[in-house]
């Protein structure tokens, strides 16, 4: 698998790791209650298809950013 | 003066008649941090894209962010005086330990732990990469056709020397 870096260009998935989810909203601060932020933290989708992500180029440039990749065949789209 | 100890003392060194391992010492290395527009007077250009150094005033300037860069200069290189109040500085020098590997096998070496491609038409002279090596982070530069400069941090040192000797076991004598 390879994962375009917005900074570094196309690269092997080895130097990166998944930092979770980018489609969910943190509660703001001081607000939600402790169901809000359960849910946010603790509930998990696990979505077959299309999906947005965290991932850090983490043993590059250190760069953290959001990666839309098929989670059923692995097609990498765009990095933001 | 107090003197710079090696990381790789006690390295069992590398023997063969077509490949050279070791370290290659005496240099500086600075991380500066900040606009190029305000370093650029100081240093010379800086480069605009990742992935290729530049050469200016001696030195060898690598950008490794959007706003951050390595000057590599030689040991006493007193640039970070240059630079003070013009960009966030951090010394590195003491935290990196720099590995050459030179010799006609060296692409085929590099090429059994780090995942780049190390065709000569794809990591050409001058080219480097902020990569990995058995999950630790390394930067790897390619000085001439042949020549590999690997920056590893200092603690892991060993174990990327240790690492490289072994890939190039099929070389050694
Ligand atoms: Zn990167």
């Amino acid at each position: 698998m390879r994962i375009p870096c917005p900074h570094c260009g196309e690269r092997d998935v080895s130097e990166f790791r998944y930092g979770g989810d980018a489609t969910k909203t943190r509660p703001k601060h001081g607000e939600g209650d402790l169901k809000a932020w359960h849910d946010y933290y603790f509930l998990f989708d696990n979505p077959k298809g299309p999906h947005t992500e965290y991932w850090q180029h983490v043993l590059g440039c250190r760069h953290w950013f959001k990666l839309s990749r098929n989670t059923a065949t692995n097609e990498i789209g765009e990095a933001s | 003066m107090l003197d710079r100890r090696s990381a790789l003392a006690s390295a069992k060194p590398y023997v063969s008649s077509v490949l050279q391992i070791g370290e290659a010492r005496g240099f500086s290395l600075l991380q500066v941090a900040g606009p190029a527009k305000a370093i650029s007077p100081i240093t010379g250009k800086l480069p605009t894209k990742v992935g290729t150094a530049l050469q200016a005033q001696g030195r060898t300037l690598m950008r490794t962010g959007e706003t951050q860069f390595w000057i590599i200069g030689s040991e006493n290189d007193a640039i970070a005086t240059k630079l003070d109040g013009v960009a966030i500085l951090t010394p590195l020098s003491h935290s990196r330990t720099r590995i050459f590997i030179e010799g006609a096998p060296a692409r085929d070496v590099l090429s059994k732990g780090l995942p780049l491609d190390f065709h000569p038409t794809v990591f050409k002279p001058g080219m480097f990469a902020m990569t990995g090596l058995h999950h630790t982070p390394v930067l790897v530069h390619c000085v001439n056709e042949n020549r590999f400069e690997i920056y590893a941090l200092r603690t892991f040192a060993l174990s990327v020397y240790d690492w490289l000797t072994d890939a190039a076991l099929e070389f050694a004598e």
